[in-house]
Parts: C-alpha cells; structure tokens; sequence
C-alpha cells in the first residue's frame, strides 16, 4: 500500500512539474483522482484549453470529477462543453457522462439542477445520436413535459422523430398519461413494427380497460414470442387475477412454447399469492411430466415450483 | 446428557454466523447440583462445507477444535464461533459443529457460515436463491420503500457527504435482511466492478440487452429476473459501455481506491469515482446510470455490496482498530451530534441517527421517511431500529462487541 501511495505521490509530482505532453499524459492516465490544488489548478487549464489534445482534456475531465463535483462553476462548465456542438464528440460525452456520475456524489448538484434541464432540453436535437440519445432517456426518466411532447410528435409525425419509434414508447413509460393509451392501442393492433408492439403492449397493462386486449395478444399462440411474453407480464402487474388465470392455464398446456410455460410457472412460483405457487392441480401435473420434459428452461421452471411447495412466502 | 447450545440465546435453529465471533452457551439441560464439569469438545463434523472456528473468548485466537469444561450443575458456560475465513458455506446447514465426550458424539449442530461472495464466483444454488429471494421481494410489494428511500428527495440526504458511506451500508443491509426473511441462506454478492466479471451479465443472472429493438435486458425464461418488473416503469434496460465478457467497468483500479487514506475524509472520495463510475457504465437509457431511478435496477445492490466491501476493506487495512473506532476521527471525522456547536448537517455527525429508519422528517432530512425502522435479525438487536451513523462503521463489532451479522469472503475477522 506504501508503495502504491509513493506511486501515486510521484505520479502527481510527475504531472504538475513537467511541460512534456507525453510525460503529463502518462502522469495524469497513472495518478487516483485529483484532489490537491495544484493538480486541480494544472487539469482545470487542460481541460479549459481549447487548443490541447482532445484526448488529454477528456483525461482531464475524467480525473477532475472529485473537484468538479463540489464546484458549481466547474460543474456549469462541464455544461458549456456539453453543449458545444462544435466541440468533438468524445470530449461532449465525456461530459454528459461527468455529469451523471457526479449526480450520485455532489453536494451541490441540488443548485444546478435547473442549468442542467435547461441544457440537456437544448440538446434533444442533437445531430450526435449517442449525445441526443441520452439526454432524452434522462429527461423522459424525469417526467420532462416537453421531451414527452417531442416524443409524442415523432410518433405521430415519423419525419420528425428524434428516436426511433420504439424508443420513444419506451421512454413515454416512465410518465404514462391517459392521452397514449389510444396510440398505444393502434400501435400492437395495427403496427408492423414488432419492437413497437413489445414496448406498446408493455405500458398499456397499466390502463384498466386494457385487459381484453392483453388476453387477445396473449392467447394468440401465432403472435410474436415477445409480445406474448410482454402481454402477459403486463397481466401479471396489473391484472394479477386474471394473469393467475392464464398462467395456472398455461403451465398445464403441454402443447404450449416451452419458454412461454417455463415463465408462467416461474411467475407462479414467486408469487406473493398462495393459490399460485401453491396450486395443487399444477403440482400435480408437473409431478406427472416432470422426466418427460424435454426444454431445460422448462425443467428448471418445473423443478423450482416443485421444490418450494409450502414455502411460506413473506 | 442433554446439551443444550445456543447462538445469541437462540436455543434452536437454523443458525448463521459470518467470520466475526458470535455469543454461543452451552448447558448440560439435565445437569444435577455438585456435579463436576463435563469435558466437550467442539469441532466441525465434516471437512466439507462451511468451516467453524472456535473461541474461547474474545481474547483467544481462534482454533479448529476446542475443548470446554462445561458445568455439571446446568449453569451455562460462554464462548463464541465465527466462521473459517476462506472457507464459508454454498448451502444452508452445510456446516456444523460436532459436539464430543469421551469420544461419544453428544450433538451434532448444522448450520451455516454465510459470507456476501463475489457474484461472478456464485454456484448456480447461490446465485438462484438470491434471485428468487429479491423476486418474492419485489412481488411483496415492499421494494417500493426502497426505491423511495432512493429517489430525488432522498438524494440530497444520502449523497455527496460524509456519511454516504455509513447510510449505503446500512441501506444493503437492511435489504438483505428482508431478503433473508424470505430465505435465510440468502446474502447480496457483491458485482466487483474493478474486474472482469463475465458470469454476472449473463442470461441466467444480471441477463444481457437484446441487440434489436430498445435493447431490453434478455432473461432466460427460468431465470426469476424474468418477473422483474416495476409498477408505472418500462421494460428494464441496461446497455454497457464496457465489454462484460472481458473488461473491469469504467472506473478506476481497485489498487487506486484502496490506497486512498489515511483517513476516512481521504477515502470517501471514492463516491466519485469508482462509485459514481459504475453507476454511469452504462448508456443513459439504463435506470442505473440515474440517481433518482437507480434501485429499479437489481444490480444496483450488487453495486452498492461491492461499494460497501472496498470501505470494508480499506478499513481493514488500518492499524489496529482506528478505521473501525467509531470514536477516532481516522475512522470517521465528524464526532458528536448535530446538536453540538459547530456540527455538521444532521445526518453527518456520527452520533446522529440515519434517516429514514429514524422517521424524522424535519428539515433538513426529506419531508417523508418510507420503510419505517430497520429490520431486525432473528440473531442480532444490532444495530436496533434506529441506526446511527457510529452503527454502521465498526461493523464486526471488534470494538463494541456488536457486530451487524455480515461479512465479505475477502475479509477475514482478525481478533
């Protein structure tokens, strides 16, 4: 550990004397986060140089996150790089990365919060995917209103989609309003776009009078595996007597999708109902198959109810 | 003769202990007054399995074999047991103690030597206990006082000070517990994100993101993750920005954290990096990398046991206990409560009691405190059901005789 500390000691040494490029990067890729001021003082004029390796200003960042953490003006520059688009794309994600990560250790987070929004709104457009990408997954994991709204448009107006269709489903979960429900709806009936109809069918379980909808998609055995798989989970959530239903059903149909059975015996299993992991007709039968099961997923499955009959279930 | 043993008063079983020593009596239940003492000696009855230390008291070093004089007269004699470093159980009541009197065998005690393991290097049996354990969690219903004790509101609470340390540990403790209130063989390994750890992003395990569509995390269909599922919130994704087959996260070495010191204010910078790292591993569309919605994710506690562990073993690395003395500054540096002058927030005073098992939502703390108390263990009363900070750092009870009933297969407790 001594030897370690002395490394890291001379490493920091290393970085803020020297002028070499070369000896600086290697100093700054070897040293542990930058604590002191002079190795703060020597990073923040790194990463603030707009002439210096791009390379060597993303090494910076990475290792100013500590200093960058308790600052707020360091932090709402972090913002600026982010935001310049004229700046190298490695450098901005850099940033946006600087960015989330510091949210789980700033003390001062709190008092930027609002810069943030305001920036990552400004960035929904982006011409760099990964840069737009993310910024739309955190306000839409927010419940940001106008990323909802943009969301929405690309869905309806596929020329101005931000993300693919699928994608913006997905992300219009995180806030589910009552307004989607139809969309929703046309998309798993109509949509020829199956990743469409897994993230549709998903979020609709949550609007009451979707239930019949879930049963149809979920009984037709023809339908696409992970839209039966979705729809009945969506069941399970939020219709759990019907989803004990179906999948009691279910895990005794020897003609049904190995998978298909293997998750609805794996959903009874570690139900909080005791009918459902407890069922003696199911117990039954999967006493009477069990050799006979040719799917490992479904053995295991089977094996698993099997072995927890009467487990107390907290 | 009727031997009675117990482990913390608990006269009946199933038993668990970790490395650290715990409180065990022994009383020969039909004992008659004037009677001399009896010699037993105690040993493990098998050489599979857990392994079991022996401890005289807490001054005795430890022995694979001891021999107790236990009174004739029914009074009860005391000392402890703690499990073999390096040597836990992989299943429930795989252990046990062998209970000897002139080469009779008097009693034979199962029980298990039950350590948080390095996820990567869990037995099948292990790993899918743990699942199916978080799985009947999360259909309780209960998990959602854990993802509130996690979210925005919390987030000033629990992050960016100093006792962000103490309130995680506490925090993977408390879900363990009721963890191991469904079953008890049940610990939360620990994802060791300073190495690669290809057995964890698999379809059987943490599953792996489908490569078409939204990238939704893939389970095999007996893997109990299939069920996971967060009431109001998409399907869970969680794309890596590492390989997993073959690549530590992007966070800085463990060498690197480890040497950080020698003080406690020195180490907690590690929050940063390699915590905060980990987190954002991942593309932003993963719950994971987002501080208010990180918990809807199952690794998140696997993340946080590893976190834990570092602080573990860096306050293992000290000099005799000022790592693990509550009251030495090295170990933590604000003292008293947040009553004294010049204190600190509540909350970071290591006499101060930790939100939410407090209740207390007065501000400062969040204007709610989900969860209620902390869980009790059927083995321990510590920490009780309102922790303070002090609670969570001398965690083996080296110096208060009180240990939180947890311990890490890479630590050993060195009396």
């Amino acid at each position: 550990m001594m030897d370690s500390a002395t490394a890291d000691e001379n490493y920091r040494k290393i970085f803020v004397s020297s002028s070499d490029q070369d000896e600086i990067r290697e100093a700054l890729s070897n040293v542990s986060v930058l604590t002191d001021k002079e190795s703060v003082k020597k990073a923040t004029g790194i990463l603030k140089d707009d002439k210096a390796d791009p390379g060597l200003r993303v090494l910076a960042l990475y290792k100013l996150a500590h200093a960058i953490a308790s600052d707020k003006n360091l932090i709402l520059y972090v913002l600026r790089l982010l935001k310049n688009k004229n700046l190298p794309g490695d450098i901005r994600k850099a940033a946006f990365s600087c960015i989330q990560s510091i949210r789980f250790s700033s003390p001062v987070i709190a008092s930027v919060q609002t810069q943030i929004t305001d920036i990552f709104k400004g960035l929904v457009e982006d011409k760099n995917q990964k840069i737009r990408e993310d910024v739309i997954s955190y306000l839409a994991q927010e419940k940001d209103e106008y990323v909802q709204r943009k969301l929405l448009e690309g869905i309806h107006e596929p020329a101005k989609a931000l993300l693919p269709e699928e994608k913006a489903i997905h992300l219009l979960g995180y806030d589910i309003h009552a307004g989607i429900y139809p969309i929703l709806r046309n998309i798993v009936e109509k949509s020829s776009n199956n990743y469409s109809r897994m993230e549709a069918i998903h979020i609709l379980g949550s609007e009451p009078d979707a239930k019949d909808l879930l049963l149809k998609v979920y009984n037709n055995k023809k339908e696409r595996y992970g839209v039966r798989k979705n729809s009945l989970m969506a069941l399970k959530t939020y219709h759990p007597e019907e989803f004990n239903r179906v999948a009691t059903s279910t895990a005794v149909d020897d003609q049904e999708n190995p998978n298909i059975r293997a998750i609805s015996i794996n959903a009874l299993a570690h139900s909080n109902n005791e009918s459902s992991y407890n069922n003696p007709d199911i117990t039954e039968h999967l006493k009477k198959i069990g050799r006979k099961v040719g799917s490992a997923v479904l053995k295991k499955a089977l094996d698993y109810y099997l072995t927890n009959q009467g487990q107390k279930q907290n | 003769m009727n031997l009675e043993f117990a482990i913390n008063k608990k006269t009946k079983g199933p038993y668990y202990i970790g490395y650290a020593p715990v409180a065990c009596t022994l009383k020969i239940k039909d004992g008659a007054a004037g009677s001399p003492p009896v010699n037993i000696t105690l040993s493990n009855n098998t050489r599979k399995g857990g392994q079991i230390e022996f401890y005289k008291d807490l001054n005795s070093r430890e022995a694979d074999t001891l021999t107790l004089p236990v009174p004739g007269d029914g009074k009860v004699l005391s000392f402890f047991i703690g499990g073999k470093f390096q040597a836990p159980s992989t299943e429930d009541g795989d252990a046990a103690i062998n209970f000897v009197n002139n080469g009779n065998s008097l009693k034979i005690v199962p029980l298990m030597v039950r350590v948080r393991k390095d996820a990567n290097n869990l037995t099948p049996g292990e790993r899918d206990r743990f699942l199916s354990a978080f799985v009947k969690f999360l259909e309780s219903g209960r998990y959602k006082n854990f993802l509130d004790m996690h979210n925005a509101a919390a987030s000033p609470e629990i992050h960016g000070r100093s006792s962000f340390l103490p309130w995680h540990r506490m925090f993977v403790l408390d879900l363990e517990r009721h963890l191991q209130a469904i079953d008890a063989s049940v610990t939360i390994p620990y994802w060791n994100f300073q190495h690669p750890a290809p057995n964890v992003f698999t379809l059987d395990f943490m599953g792996r993101p489908s490569s078409t569509g939204v990238s939704a995390l893939q389970f095999n269909s007996s893997n109990p993750l299939v069920n996971w599922h967060i009431s109001g919130a998409p399907q869970l994704v969680r794309t890596p920005e590492f390989d997993t087959l073959t690549d530590k996260a992007n966070v800085e070495s463990e060498t690197t954290t480890l040497r950080r010191g020698p003080n406690f204010e020195d180490f907690r910078v590690m929050e940063g990096n390699p915590h905060g790292s980990a987190h954002v591993s991942f593309s932003g569309n993963s719950p994971i990398t987002n501080v208010t919605i990180a918990p809807r994710d199952p690794l998140f506690f696997m993340l946080h046991s590893n976190v834990d562990r570092l602080w573990a073993t860096w306050q293992a690395a000290g000099n005799a206990n000022d790592r693990i003395d509550p009251t030495d500054q090295e170990a933590y540096f604000f003292q008293g409560d947040a009553g004294a002058p010049g204190a600190q927030r509540i909350g970071d005073n290591v006499d101060d009691t930790l939100w939410p098992w407090d209740k207390d939502k007065a501000r400062p703390r969040p204007h709610t405190a989900p969860g209620g108390t902390m869980i009790n263990s059927p083995f321990t009363a510590f920490p009780g059901k309102t922790p303070k900070v002090s609670d969570a750092i001398d965690y083996q009870g080296k110096t208060n005789k009180q240990n939180l009933l947890f311990d890490y297969d890479t630590i050993p407790f060195i009396n």
